[in-house]
């Protein structure tokens, strides 16, 4: 079990934002997170980051606690989460995003000089690429990729932290068929190399086709946790639905 | 980018071409180092400019701190040749770079326009040059500062010494350092910077803070050329070397610059004042070449794509 | 794409081997100040006309801006490039010409000054041998208008030029000393050649002393700031002398808002300046240092009479 998550919650005031929140991922699978707005879900991703500090309850990562409220800690333990706006520099090529910050210089006879190493850093973000089974001439500028491929850009800089854990927040929003495809394949190579992946999304379907577990959330409660095996595309929709009308219990 | 380079140096070596033929001066030797000689302070003043725009920034002030730096140097030494000049130069560059770091604090920590900011510090330093010097040039500069502006190594000016091994550092550290580096996506994507760890308040200081000290080199070479120190000196030269700067494809909103580009984008501009010049056109004409070149270059620029980005 | 640069890299160092190096001669280089003030542009067509009618090539450059000092520079070194006979300049300050003149004095090329901006000494010490002056007698143009007054009663105000303005001082130490001691002088300020300074000071000083009758102010800006000052106040006893002779200050006399000017004449300067430097390129006879350009005291009655000779050269 890579992360347990149990009995977690986080107020502001009076509000409720999480109330009473366990979950558990393994590693190499993926756990989908549906909701409403305002149902707790970005809450509940910033306290596994480290952005925001659970106000009761435990995460485990790896049998080892995580430090409340610490975005290093967070990082160090290998949380890295990719946001919606993926956080990319339009008018740097590819291999220049995915080092961002952590740029690799020259070293000459063990010494670091301040120059950078422009060819190792292609040549590695041309293995990540490959990894991700993405077709992308690293030369090319952020801004000049479809969506699909500057996904793959923004996983690939992640993944240079070797991460265990990777929170996606809504990536599939704002993409065409065939790009959302490529996404989904990409997830698909994250499992395979081991990575726990959570996603967050409103799009029920792109969740069915590669996740392994979904949980849906309501006014910062954990109204549904079921294997993707266990239920149906139609049965959440429905779960969805209803509670509105009838009230929060199911 | 490199592409856009290349076809704005194109450019520039037709307009040598355009003039060559108008005045069997221009391409003289002695008329070559002349144009570098006058490039060479818009020409610091540009790089200056491209490092600040490429970061999202804009510098108003450095014509004022031109002369500011300049004057507060040269007070340090009144009128004598026997003061040390290490220390002119070391008041005028450290009065320049103290200047550009508050423009940096003030536009990095308190978040205020740099428009704004380095316009108030374009008033406050022509002020202060004035006020020290009572508004008239500071005469008698010491001898070793005269041969900055004046001299010659093995035939080369020294200002033109000074602006190709500025240009050739700066080149440096914008494309291979990781300074180069986070300073442009800064400008590009502020917020994606600031989460991948760069310290956003560090480098706007910093930057501003190289702008104010290219300032000041150009302010002593300027002094040194013409044996005085002006407090009127470097009116409107912003507005040059940010054309310069533009003309040498750094993008107006950030995340693209050239220093390569700025220094031909300076000499484009030092080739036509330097021609029409020599053809005896008059002083306004210059001017409107100027503004045409320049929006010649942007929409030359759009046109090309150089911009690549989708959304 | 590196197939063009290259054809233009060819295309330029062909030109290079295609054209002469040797440079015209015979030419002679001016150095003038900023020609979007009048004055400056009445000195260049005077060296226009002079230069057609003395049949040699002349090439002007006017720098852009008044205090321009670097800007003049380059212009200078340009103007050498084509191996002048003489060069003519109007320096924007005492020293920004220096290395470039130098340069020229080693080259036997005639320095001549224009408008009275160089300091001889200065100049000497740093290696430039200036042969003369052409300009106007500022203490001359001083004396004139304490003449102009001379034989009336009254107060009078002076409004000084900028502090430390070497035209300025001897303007107004011209005026003072050639001062008829019926004439008070009740106040002596500077306004730094502003209009609206001068106007402010006049303002004050009618309030202090409502008897005033006459205004001398050191040049035709100030005294048209003053006349402004005199309009808003409502007092129209008070005479108002400046000097120049600018185009806004006939317009003023011959509305007979302004008493009088006495005028520089730029255009004769100009004449004067270039066919003396042309003399001296050929003869090298010296001539004394300071060569003053003859002066006009305008006022209305001299534009009704219209006999005076030097009326011509009021361009």
């Amino acid at each position: 079990m890579l992360l347990k998550i149990e009995h977690l919650h986080k107020n502001y005031g009076s509000v409720h934002a999480l109330d009473d929140v366990s979950l558990s991922l393994e590693s190499g699978t993926v756990l989908g997170i549906v909701g409403d707005n305002g149902a707790g879900k970005s809450t509940l991703m910033k306290c596994i980051t480290g952005s925001e500090t659970a106000s009761g309850g435990s995460i485990v990562l790896d049998n080892s606690p995580l430090p409340k409220g610490n975005p290093y800690a967070s990082r160090e333990a290998g949380i890295e989460m990719i946001y919606q706006n993926l956080g990319l520099c339009l008018q740097q090529d590819v291999v220049e995003n995915i080092f961002l910050g952590r740029e690799k210089r020259i070293k000459v006879m063990g010494l670091e000089t301040p120059l950078l190493d422009l060819k190792g850093m292609e040549r590695e973000a041309q293995t990540l690429i490959g990894r991700l089974n993405a077709e992308i001439n690293v030369r090319k500028k952020a801004g000049a990729l479809s969506g699909g491929q500057q996904q793959a850009v923004a996983i690939a800089r992640a993944l240079l932290f070797k991460p265990r854990l990777l929170i996606m927040d809504e990536p599939t929003a704002a993409l065409g068929v065939r790009e959302v495809a490529i996404v989904l394949d990409l997830i698909r190579a994250l499992k395979k190399q081991g990575i726990a992946v959570i996603l967050v999304s409103h799009r029920l379907g792109d969740i069915f086709e590669v996740a392994d577990r979904i949980v849906l959330m309501r006014h910062g409660r954990l109204i549904e946790d079921k294997l993707i095996t266990e239920t149906s595309l139609s049965e959440l929709t429905r779960k969805i639905l209803c509670a509105g009308t009838l009230g929060d219990e199911n | 980018m490199r592409v856009y380079q290349g076809l704005i140096l194109v450019i520039l070596l037709l307009l040598c071409a355009f003039f060559a033929i108008t005045s069997d001066v221009f391409l003289t030797w002695a008329n070559v180092l002349n144009i570098f000689t006058a490039t060479s302070t818009i020409g610091l003043l540009a790089i200056g400019a491209a490092f600040v725009i490429g970061a999202g920034g804009l510098d108003l002030s450095v014509g004022s701190l031109m002369a500011f730096s300049a004057i507060t140097g040269v007070m340090v030494a009144p009128e004598s040749s026997t003061t040390s000049v290490p220390l002119i130069l070391f008041v005028c560059l450290a009065t320049g770079l103290f200047a550009g770091a508050i423009n940096g604090s003030l536009i990095g920590g308190m978040k205020l326009p740099a428009f704004i900011v380095t316009l108030g510090m374009l008033s406050i330093a022509r002020g202060l040059a004035l006020i020290f010097s009572n508004g008239r040039p500071v005469y008698g500069l010491p001898e070793g500062l005269v041969f900055l502006g004046q001299g010659r190594i093995g035939g080369v000016p020294i200002p033109v010494m000074v602006f190709l091994a500025t240009g050739f550092v700066a080149h440096i550290l914008l494309g291979r350092t990781r300074f180069g580096r986070h300073s442009l996506a800064i400008g590009d994507n502020e917020q994606a910077s600031c989460n991948a760890g760069i310290q956003i308040f560090r480098y706007k200081v910093t930057l501003y803070a190289l702008s104010g000290l290219l300032a000041a080199m150009a302010g002593i070479l300027s002094m040194s050329r013409v044996n005085a120190a002006d407090p009127s000196s470097g009116m409107m030269y912003e507005l040059t070397a940010i054309t310069a700067a533009i003309i040498g494809g750094t993008s107006l909103s950030g995340g693209r610059a050239s220093v390569a580009g700025a220094m031909i984008g300076a000499l484009i501009m030092g080739v036509l004042q330097n021609g029409m010049t020599l053809m005896n056109v008059p002083a306004y004409y210059q001017q409107v070449a100027v503004g045409i070149v320049l929006i010649a270059a942007v929409t030359f620029g759009k046109c090309r794509g150089v911009h690549a980005s989708k959304n | 794409m590196n197939k063009i640069f290259l054809a233009a890299l060819l295309f330029v160092s062909l030109l290079t081997l295609a054209t002469p190096t040797k440079a015209e001669q015979g030419s002679i280089a001016a150095l003038i100040s900023d020609t979007s003030n009048p004055y400056w542009k009445t000195l260049e067509n005077g060296l226009r006309d002079t230069a057609n009618t003395l049949g040699i090539q002349i090439d002007i450059s006017a720098i852009q801006s008044a205090s321009d000092a670097e800007g003049q520079l380059n212009q200078c070194e340009s103007a050498l490039l084509k191996n002048p006979k003489a060069i003519i300049f109007a320096a924007v300050d005492a020293v920004n010409l220096g290395s470039c003149l130098r340069k020229a004095a080693a080259k036997g090329i005639a320095l001549i000054d224009i408008d009275g901006n160089v300091d001889q000494q200065r100049a000497e010490k740093m290696g430039v041998h200036v042969a003369f002056s052409v300009a106007s007698n500022n203490v001359e143009l001083g004396e004139k208008a304490a003449s102009y007054l001379n034989g009336q009663k009254g107060k009078i105000l002076v409004i000084e030029g900028m502090s430390g303005s070497q035209p300025g001082i001897l303007r107004v130490k011209g005026f003072k000393d050639n001062l008829d001691k019926g004439l008070t002088i009740v106040a002596s300020q500077g306004a730094d050649w502003d209009r609206l300074k001068a106007a402010d000071i006049v303002s004050r000083i009618v309030t202090q002393h409502p008897d005033l009758s006459f205004i001398f102010a050191a040049n035709d800006t100030m005294a048209l700031g003053a006349v402004e000052a005199l309009r808003a106040a409502n007092i129209n006893t008070v005479k108002v002398v400046g000097i120049d002779g600018s185009t806004d200050a006939i317009k003023a006399i011959k509305e007979g808002r302004l008493t009088a000017s006495i005028a520089q004449l730029p255009y004769l300067m100009a004449k004067e300046a270039l066919e003396k430097a042309n003399q001296y390129a050929k003869d090298r006879k010296p001539l004394s240092f300071e060569q003053y350009v003859p002066i006009l005291t305008l006022d209305k009655a001299v534009f009704e009479k219209n006999n005076e000779a030097l009326l011509q050269y009021v361009r």
